[in-house]
């Protein structure tokens, strides 16, 4: 009976206010929205920066050759916790590699012991880009180390737009969440505004303040509901539709810890959490302001 | 009188921004009793029902209802006392986006009664106000008495231990009021407490009373009303 009468009024509720429902349910809905799309769109640029460093060596060039520094040097670098895989490339090493690649011809233009000998680091994929940079630049101060080449220009930009990309986006997502609580609030209050003859009556035949909370705080509650819905839907449609239609060659893109519940969840969870939180401090606040008769007497502090 | 009144006001002023709306009131209502409570408009009537049910605090004084302390209430207390008390007002405060029977039901469904409990109560209220006809109707279908007669039915439903009446027929015209006269009296008959506020005259001569006028934010009993209640 109370269920039934909690739904029933909160759904009432929403359609009493058309509007201000509307724009909060809005709100809600783009703030949602824009935060799963901002996080999927995250999680795969992170994941990809992993597969791309995977792919990326540093190559230490060596002034000259003292094999016991050599091998000393190479212990302390595969000691390194950055460094995944160290391998060495003698001087002739080297020389075969430029004959394999440009060819025997190449020999007779050149002398090829001007190619130094060198160490290839494997990076260890979960270290950041601007850690290695920092180790890189101890490395260039060793003595042994004539040049270090690390060629990581696309992944740099790359874990850096995306760390724009995620901050300028959370903080946005955070700012509308905040308008949509704020929203959803106003809404409720509304409602509460208009049926404060409802409310009196309510009251005058001792109905307690949590009863008469209920359907507010449902109503905001099933806003949460339908914008989480609506978000969900969009959400599904631009990845599942719109950017392997358009953008083929970035197909969908893989969902957060590669299940789509932890997204989704969380987007129905935080819907959830900002309808029910803002109905339910606004109909605390107001349904205890709205007194049994207009012209009460009541002090406005016993309110 | 007994010892054991059901409203008891002891002592109590009512100051609100400033004014003395009460000053120093000393009144109680008896179990059982009917009583009026007359005066100019502005001295206070409504003040006075409004300390019972707590839409006033006094500013000084004490205020019981039966055994129990009201001033001193807390929120979460109020909705308590208010199920003791039936409150009709002279504007009709009923829903009407329900039908009569809804607008009575209402207030039982707030008691967590189950569908069969609040049917048959509904039905007896109905019966008791003579409004089992209507129980389908809209409530703006209804005659003003017939309003009034759905609001004290609403009002009976948890079984109040008192009935506090603001003008209950203010609105009303003469035969209408009379009829509902007859149906407060009827109610008071079985036992209910009844507090009635009114600006009739021609209704407190025609059912008397023990009648109490406020003036100046004082209590006196009215000599001509009183003797005609004691003589009775
Ligand atoms: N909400 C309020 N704010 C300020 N003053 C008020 C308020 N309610 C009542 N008063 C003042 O308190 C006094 C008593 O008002 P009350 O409503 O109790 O009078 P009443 O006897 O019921 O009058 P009426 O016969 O017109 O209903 C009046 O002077 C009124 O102006
Ligand atoms: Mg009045």
């Amino acid at each position: 009976m109370k269920l039934f009468y909690v739904i029933r009024e909160g759904f009432a509720g929403l359609f009493r206010t058309k509007f201000s429902s509307f724009t909060s349910l809005f709100s809600l809905f783009l703030s949602v929205l824009l935060l799963s799309v901002l996080s999927r769109i995250g999680y795969s640029a992170y994941e990809f920066a992993q597969v791309l460093k995977q792919d990326i060596s540093v190559e230490v060039f060596l002034k000259n050759i003292n094999p016991q520094r050599t091998t000393e040097f190479r212990r302390l670098l595969a000691e390194e916790e950055w460094v995944a895989k160290v391998e060495y490339i003698s001087r002739e090493q080297a020389a075969e590699r430029f004959r394999a690649e440009f060819g025997e011809g190449a020999e007779s233009l050149v002398e090829l012991n001007f190619l130094p000998a060198s160490f290839i680091l494997q990076v260890v994929d979960t270290v950041q880009l601007s850690r290695i940079n920092e180790k890189l630049s101890d490395l260039r101060n060793v003595d042994l180390v004539d040049e270090v080449v690390f060629n990581a220009a696309l992944l740099e930009i790359l874990e850096e737009r995306t760390e724009t990309l995620a901050t300028a986006g959370l903080a946005i997502g955070a700012f509308i969440l905040l308008v949509s609580l704020l929203l959803i609030y106003n809404t409720i209050r509304l409602t509460i505004y208009a049926k404060r003859d409802l409310i009196r009556a309510m009251k005058l035949i001792g109905a307690t303040n949590s009863f008469i909370k209920g359907p507010f705080v449902v109503e905001g509650f099933i806003q949460g509901i339908l914008a989480a819905c609506l978000a969900t839907a969009v959400h599904m449609f631009i990845f599942h539709a719109l950017i392997p239609n358009q953008i083929p060659q970035l197909g969908v893109l893989e969902w957060p810890f590669g299940r789509w519940f932890y997204l989704i969840g969380s987007l129905f969870g935080i819907s959830l959490l900002v309808g029910w939180w803002g109905s339910y401090w606004a109909s605390s606040r107001f349904i205890g302001k709205t007194t049994l008769t207009r012209d009460s007497l009541l002090p406005k502090s016993a309110r | 009188m007994t010892h054991n009144p059901i409203i008891r006001l002891s002592d109590v002023s009512l100051v609100y921004q400033g004014k003395t709306i009460l000053d120093s009131v000393d009144f109680s209502l008896d179990r059982g009793e009917f009583c009026y409570l007359i005066g100019n408009t502005g001295s206070g009537k409504s003040s006075l029902l409004k300390l019972i049910y707590r839409d006033a605090i006094p500013t000084r004084g004490e205020v019981y209802v039966g055994q129990t302390r009201i001033d001193t209430l807390r929120n979460t207390e109020i909705p308590g006392l208010r199920r003791k008390l039936g409150i009709v007002f002279q504007d009709f405060q009923l829903l009407h986006d329900r039908n009569v029977f809804e607008n009575i039901a209402f207030a039982l469904e707030i008691t967590g009664k189950n569908r069969k409990e609040i049917k048959e109560k509904v039905l007896e209220l109905l019966n008791q106000v003579g409004l089992t006809h209507k129980q389908k109707s809209k409530t703006t279908d209804l005659s003003g008495g017939e309003q009034q007669r759905v609001v004290i039915a609403r009002a009976l439903a948890n079984d109040p231990e008192i009935l506090l009446a603001d003008e209950p027929t203010g609105n009303l015209d003469p035969s209408a009021a009379e009829s509902i006269m007859d149906l407060l009296r009827q109610i008071n008959r079985r036992g209910m407490s009844v507090l009635m506020v009114t600006h009739d005259h021609a209704l407190v001569k025609k059912y008397p009373f023990r009648t109490i006028q406020i003036m100046d934010g004082q209590l006196r009993k009215t000599p001509v009303f009183s003797r005609i209640s004691e003589g009775l």
